[in-house]
């Protein structure tokens, strides 16, 4: 008999996969630890209503990450919220392990419509702002160049968060 | 440069020509509708446009259809409902826009409120909250500026909250945009020149910013090209035909340009201007845009020259040495709001706006929020935000 078609069952990238939720735990724990102690993150997350939450979704069913913003910072919420009034969603797995690994900075990511976002669109700038804020506590000044527009001014501070961040706040989640 | 990755979408239908709207029955009727509801506003009714339309549906012998024509020069959230209980109540199957920015994007909104049967439009501010097709759309644009009949964007005031809200998504895009030069002819000076400069400032900011790609360029450099040969006569000689045209197919080629490659800081500065001051979009673009291009050089030194041909032609391109010509191309731009202001005062300044100076530091606040700072080539923080916006004011 003919074969007309096949089945195909949905493949599984585990290296890709498992880089992508080890990133985003990363970024998780750290942008919460930051929303404490680095006074423009702070500025940002004040100007977002109480509760305002936030998720990272990779499309259809990968792996996601959220945070909430409770008595003025934000809470690392894993992959605990099913909604969120800001949500960003990353196309496909690989759009995800582009922008984490981190090849792609996230305004080249838009400009690439690697991510999709739902929510209010000025939020979601100051959300981006976070992040520009935060990567150079993450990465070396040689990485930050080709994921941000301009890096920001940091003095000797740097060094000591990048410290708190990888020795406490990633690890203990504080 | 070839972008590594780059997306591109346009799927309109275009109808260009003197007397291109006798075509509308028939587009109507290939889309199997029989009820549109037509989106207008009071000056289109005065300048006649509407009884144009009515005399094409008559020849056509087809029903004319229902207008509301209540739309104000900043469209509004409850517009748009009082807007979808007219299109309720005539039993509507399909939205016509004719006019501006104003009357297109609230036919947009409309378009979400009435596919959706909500009464709550703010449900879908933001990006690619519609997963599904809206109902059939066809706009003819009066101005030729902001290319809305091409893009998937639409910028309605949410009146509860006094910001304007953004909605993107690719359903919202029309599915017929009709060009006719007729539309335009009645075009004042003043709001040619403008609109002209809202063209032109997409084209320009959709050559350097992020997420420009060879497909977006070519439409952004035909708009400029026909901009430069066209604006300055149009605003002249508003009743030539020939210029209108070429104007109207440049304001729709450089909307197709920046829909898919977006615009900068030029935008986010005139949307918040827009907000705080109430100055109209075309007027602010042409405040801003040679402040934009000089914040960006250093950024887009390559994208800045090349437009030198486009701006200033072949002879001027090729006489200029290569390390000068962006800085001419900012130039030409600078000599073109000169002429306007000496043809029609098209406001050269903030101050010329009306713009009181106090309003700067809220200008910059809301301008470093505006989603499209995101694609602009240079980060603009408020402190340099403040700084264009005081050298733009004096």
């Amino acid at each position: 008999m003919e074969k007309v078609a096949t089945i195909v069952l949905p493949g599984t990238k585990f290296f890709k996969k498992f880089t992508v939720k080890t990133v985003f735990f990363i970024l998780g724990r750290s942008l919460a630890s930051a929303s404490k102690f680095e006074p423009r993150i702070r500025r940002e997350v004040a100007s977002w209503e109480e509760g305002f939450s936030i998720m990272m979704k990779v499309l259809p069913s990968g792996p996601c990450l959220g945070w909430k913003k409770e008595n003025g910072t934000l809470i690392y919420m894993g992959s605990k919220l099913k909604k969120a009034e800001l949500i960003i969603n990353f196309k496909n797995l690989t759009s995800a392990f582009l922008l984490m690994t981190p090849q792609v900075g996230v305004a080249e990511g838009f400009a690439q419509h690697r991510m999709t976002v739902i929510g209010d669109l000025a939020k979601s700038i100051s959300f981006n702002r976070c992040l520009n804020i935060l990567l150079p506590y993450l990465y070396p000044d040689f990485i930050c160049k080709r994921l941000l527009k301009e890096i920001p001014e940091m003095k000797y501070e740097r060094f000591y968060r990048m410290m708190y961040l990888y020795l406490i706040g990633i690890p203990l989640g504080l | 440069m070839m972008p590594s990755y780059y997306e591109f979408y346009c799927p309109v239908k275009i109808v260009s020509g003197y007397k291109a709207i006798d075509n509308l029955p028939h587009e109507l009727q290939q889309m199997n509708v029989k009820r549109p509801l037509i989106i207008t506003d009071k000056g289109i009714v005065l300048a006649g446009i509407i009884d144009l339309i009515k005399e094409v549906f008559k020849e056509y012998d087809m029903d004319i259809p229902p207008i509301y024509d209540e739309v104000p020069p900043d469209s509004s959230n409850k517009i748009v409902n009082q807007a979808a209980s007219v299109f309720r109540k005539n039993n509507c199957d399909s939205i016509i826009a004719i006019g501006g920015g104003s009357a297109i994007d609230t036919a947009k909104g409309l378009n979400i409120v009435v596919s959706e049967d909500t009464d709550d439009l703010m449900k879908f501010v933001g990006a690619d909250r519609i997963d599904h097709p809206l109902m059939p759309f066809v706009v003819i644009p009066t101005t030729a500026g902001t290319g809305s009949e091409v893009t998937l964007v639409a910028v309605i005031y949410n009146e509860d909250k006094g910001v304007k809200m953004a909605f993107t998504s690719y359903f919202l895009l029309p599915n017929v945009a009709i060009l006719d030069p007729r539309m335009t002819l009645s075009l004042p000076s003043n709001i040619t020149a403008a609109t002209g400069m809202d063209a032109l400032t997409h084209a320009i900011e959709a050559f350097y910013c992020l997420q420009k790609n060879p497909l977006s360029d070519g439409y952004a450099i035909s708009a400029i090209r026909l901009i430069r040969d066209n604006l300055l006569e149009a605003v002249k000689n508003g009743k030539n035909k020939q210029a209108r045209l070429a104007m109207a197919n440049a304001a729709l080629m450089a909307g197709i340009a920046f829909s898919n490659s977006m615009v900068g800081m030029v935008h986010s500065l005139g949307h918040a201007t827009g907000s705080v001051a109430h100055v109209p979009h075309g007027v602010a673009m042409s405040i801003f845009l040679p402040f934009g291009m000089e914040y960006n050089l250093e950024k887009n030194q390559n994208e800045l020259a090349e437009l030198l041909m486009y701006l200033g032609g072949e002879e001027e391109y090729s006489k200029t040495p290569q390390n000068e010509r962006a800085m001419r191309s900012i130039e030409i731009i600078k000599e073109l709001k000169n002429n306007l202001y000496d043809l029609c005062k098209l406001p050269r300044t903030l101050k010329e706006a009306g713009v009181s100076e106090d309003k700067l530091p809220e200008i910059a606040k809301l301008a470093i929020d505006d989603p499209s700072i995101i694609f602009n080539p240079k980060e603009m923080s408020f402190d340099q935000a403040m700084k264009i916006l005081k050298k733009a004011y004096n």
